[in-house]
């Protein structure tokens, strides 16, 4: 069976979803669970950092898709960072540089969250 | 020497069988009928009134030996006893005609007649009643020697066995000295010979050896025992009596008269029943004090054996326990048993369908404390032991309308009798077993008892036998259930599989301008990967090759769906763009948020050799032109991710132009990711070197196929495949043989 887990950091004024190992049919749940806690407690901005994970299935993929379109309804986001090749590789294929915002480090993401609350008010 | 002799014996015993066997109505009809021809033989030829004795007529001993040779042969060759339910009837039957006998030719012999010490009939009548009268001994004695000797035989073992065979010869040379030998009706008077005379309580020790071991008596029910100490008893006379039958001077003349060796038959049988009822009667009066013990063990032997039928056969978990609350009651002599089950977190009580005490009454039980104060449920529950509970005054009461079930069911006799039992119809003890298998517990079952101190050591060992078969069966049978389901599951996942092979088009086009091959294998019975053959509205066909995001059957249902869309809306659209782009309007927003599907779409220009090609987030496809392998990955989001605007903004359409002897391979994923048992990919840079080096030796769409595939599994060494591989493999023909055939 292959791990995962998933560990959720303050990183204001957005959440980091930190993931790790294999994430596939068999624990997108628990990432879809995390997703889930963060909005109900209304915090829709959110980073995901993918630094440490090692592969993504299709149904893993699924699970972003999920909750982007609530987050953008409340004003907040979801954001990629830290992709290695071969993760962003499977995002870039199915196309969703297109539709999320995908950044090489966390602070990047944290800035553009900045930068958008700042211009909103 | 030994040898020869068996194979004699065996010989002898092959003669015997092969006689004629007649049934024993026949039989004793054929001696009734040798009675008949002496009595014709003694009227008309024998002259009965010259008042001399009939002995050493060797004639008359011929008639009587044939009379009795069906009888012999029958007592040679017995049909043997099956089970002790049949060795009891036969000793009834042997018992009661014995006496019935005795009790009819002692009414028989009120009918006044004479016959002399030498059989000699006084006249005429003493003649005719003498005869009647030794007509009854005559048909009956036979039916009880053949009792005998089944008797004798039934259980023994084979040393003894040879004592019966012993005991008939015996007493068939007897009987048959008995003929031919100067007989008298006066056995005090030694006119038998000393030999004949010897021979019956010989006989009769020897049937009293073989009975000794009648060990069927111990195993019979109390009833049955009761009913053979009574017959035995009265037995004894009349056995007595039918030894005396030979020794009344007037009726053992007329037998001896009426057919010669019959006082030896009546003599012998009557000894050896003497014999045999006295010990009998013994044996049964001792086995009287142990037959309720004997009979609760063939109770439980008998339950048990029902029980490990019913283990072996029955999947039905309601009529497992049903049968198993009657095996645990009757088992234990208990007055109600009952399950408790676990369901995870919670407990099922379960009393049966004919339950004999309440949910209320079975909870107040199990509440009883044991030594330390837990409850018997707990202490059952945590120390996997059987546990007892007895308590000098009553636990529980049952209500008098419940006695008078159990009580009133096999003798409903006056309600009152059933109000008088009400006072002991109370439940003092209970005892509990774990239904364990290993370290689960299952549940536990529950037996109680009206008196204290009721359970004894055997009781609670037997208890624990019947729980744990208990648990065993219901483990097997959710086993067998869970097995069962799953069969049912692999069933529906054949009959998707079945499904979803005829979704895949039957046949592919066939061309002058091209050769094209598409196969599709799932990893699991069904899978995600899908690939059809459209026609646009211009009458073009184009290539769709699609992965459905999951495995497994949701995955096929979704792909059952997009075959669906496509073939709706493929004769309305004009491009591959326009096809997806209205795809994923039909999809997106409609289905599962997490859901996404990926495809590419190539529309066929033959005569120009051209592919317009688009591409939603499908792996790319791979190219050999002019021997060059390439991966095109034109701009596209996958199906149902995107919403319709930003989709169709961001689906790039391409014109692909190829030359003679290029190939085309779209693929799915799985063929790329194909692992090593290390874990290593197959990967897309190994798989266009495979294609492009393949294709160099222009094979055909289904060799290039081939290549591929025996590539990946050599790579792969039979690691099982996590993904469906799908490909399409594209090849145009050179312009020869386009033109030759167009």
């Amino acid at each position: 069976m292959n791990q995962f887990s998933v560990s959720i950091r303050e990183c204001p004024p957005a959440q980091v979803v930190d993931l790790n190992g294999y994430l596939d049919a068999h624990t997108a749940p628990q990432l879809e669970q995390t997703f889930q806690q963060l909005l109900d407690s209304e915090r829709y901005k959110i980073i995901v950092n993918f630094r440490d994970l090692a592969y993504i299935s299709s149904a893993g993929l699924g699970v972003f898709m999920a909750f982007i379109e609530e987050a953008r309804g409340n004003n907040g986001d979801i954001k990629l960072v830290g992709m290695s090749p071969k993760v962003y590789n499977v995002f870039d294929l199915l196309g969703f540089p297109m539709l999320y915002e995908i950044f090489d480090d966390e602070s990047e993401a944290q800035q553009k969250f900045i930068e958008t609350a700042s211009a909103g008010e | 020497m030994t040898r020869p002799m068996q194979t004699r014996a065996q010989r002898f015993e092959e003669f015997i069988a092969g006689l004629p066997r007649f049934s024993l109505p026949t039989a004793v009809a054929i001696l009734a009928a040798s009675w008949g021809a002496l009595m014709f033989y003694d009227l008309i030829v024998g002259d009965y009134d010259r008042s001399t004795s009939n002995d050493f007529d060797l004639l008359r001993s011929l008639i009587a030996l044939a009379g009795f040779a069906p009888v012999f042969i029958r007592l040679l060759h017995p049909r043997d006893i099956d089970d002790d339910a049949e060795a009891y009837a036969t000793y009834i039957r042997l018992t009661t005609s014995s006496i019935v006998l005795i009790v009819v030719t002692s009414l028989l012999q009120i009918i006044p007649f004479s016959y002399t010490s030498d059989a000699v009939p006084d006249g005429f009548w003493s003649f005719v009643a003498g005869r009647a009268i030794s007509l009854v001994p005559l048909l009956g004695l036979p039916v009880i020697a053949e009792a005998i000797v089944q008797v004798m035989r039934y259980r023994s073992r084979r040393s003894v066995s040879r004592l019966a065979l012993i005991y008939v010869y015996g007493f068939i040379a007897h009987i048959m000295l008995g003929m031919i030998l100067p007989s008298s009706g006066d056995v005090a008077e030694f006119h038998l010979p000393a030999i004949a005379m010897g021979a019956s309580p010989l006989l009769g020790l020897i049937a009293l050896l073989q009975l000794s071991r009648a060990s069927w008596i111990i195993n019979l029910r109390k009833r049955q025992k009761l009913v053979l100490l009574g017959l035995s008893f009265i037995g004894i006379p009349a056995a007595g009596f039918t030894f005396m039958l030979a020794g009344e001077s007037d009726l053992a003349g007329a037998m001896a008269a009426s057919v010669p060796g019959l006082p030896v038959l009546a003599h012998t049988v009557g000894i050896t029943l003497m014999l045999m009822q006295l010990p009998f009667f013994i044996r049964v009066l001792i086995a009287l004090p142990t037959a309720e013990a004997i009979d609760r063990r063939n109770t439980e032997v008998t339950s048990l054996a029902t029980f490990g039928q019913l283990l072996t056969r029955s999947f039905d978990i309601t009529d497992l326990i049903e049968t198993s609350i009657g095996v645990a009651c009757d088992v234990t002599a208990s007055r109600a048993a009952w399950i408790e089950l676990e369901n995870g977190d919670s407990r099922d009580l379960l009393l049966g369908s004919a339950p004999r005490l309440s949910v209320a009454d079975a909870l107040r039980l199990m509440s009883a404390p044991v030594a330390d104060g837990a409850s018997i449920a707990e202490s059952v529950r945590h120390r996997h032991g059987v546990q007892v509970v007895d308590r000098t005054e009553p636990l529980v009461k049952m209500p008098a309308k419940r006695v008078q079930q159990i009580k009133g069911s096999k003798k409903a006799k006056s309600t009152r009798g059933a109000e008088k039992k009400v006072e002991q119809a109370v439940l003092s003890t209970v005892a509990a077993a774990p239904l364990r298998v290993g370290e689960t517990v299952l549940g536990s079952l529950y037996v109680a008892k009206e008196r204290a101190k009721e359970f004894d050591r055997a009781d609670l060992s037997i208890l624990k036998t019947v729980a744990d078969q208990i648990a065993l069966a219901m483990q097997h049978s959710r086993l067998i259930h869970s097995s069962m389901e799953r069969e049912l599951i692999e069933q529906e996942m054949l009959i998707a599989r079945d499904l979803q092979q005829r979704l895949l088009p039957r046949s592919m086009p066939v061309s002058p301008w091209y050769d094209i091959y598409a196969e599709s294998q799932p990893a699991h019975l069904v899978g995600g990967d899908y690939y059809d053959i459209v026609s646009f509205s211009d009458g073009t066909l184009g290539i769709v090759i699609a992965d459905v995001s999951g495995k497994g059957p949701s995955a096929a249902l979704y792909m059952g769906m997009i075959k669906g869309v496509i073939q709706a809306l493929s004769g309305s659209t004009e491009t591959p763009k326009d096809l997806l782009a209205k795809i994923n309007v039909a999809l997106h927003g409609h289905i599962d948020q997490r859901w996404f599907a990926t495809m590419t779409c190539a529309q066929i220009f033959e005569e120009q050799r051209m592919l317009r090609v688009a591409r939603a987030g499908h792996c790319p496809s791979l190219l050999v032109r002019n021997g060059v392998g390439e991966y095109r990955r034109s701009k596209g989001i996958g199906l149902a991710i995107a919403r319709p605007l930003m989709f169709e903004r961001n689906l790039e359409l391409e014109e692909l132009h190829f030359s003679a002897d290029d190939y085309v391979v779209l693929l799915s994923d799985g063929l790329p990711e194909a692992r090593s048992p290390e874990g290593e990919e197959f990967g897309y840079e190994r798989l266009m070197a495979v294609v492009t080096e393949g294709a160099a030796r222009l094979p055909s769409p289904a060799e290039l196929r081939n290549t591929i595939f025996n590539e990946l599994s050599a790579f792969t060494r039979g690691e099982l495949p996590v993904d469906d591989s799908t490909i399409v493999v594209l090849r145009w023909k050179g312009c020869t043989d386009a033109e030759a055939s167009s």
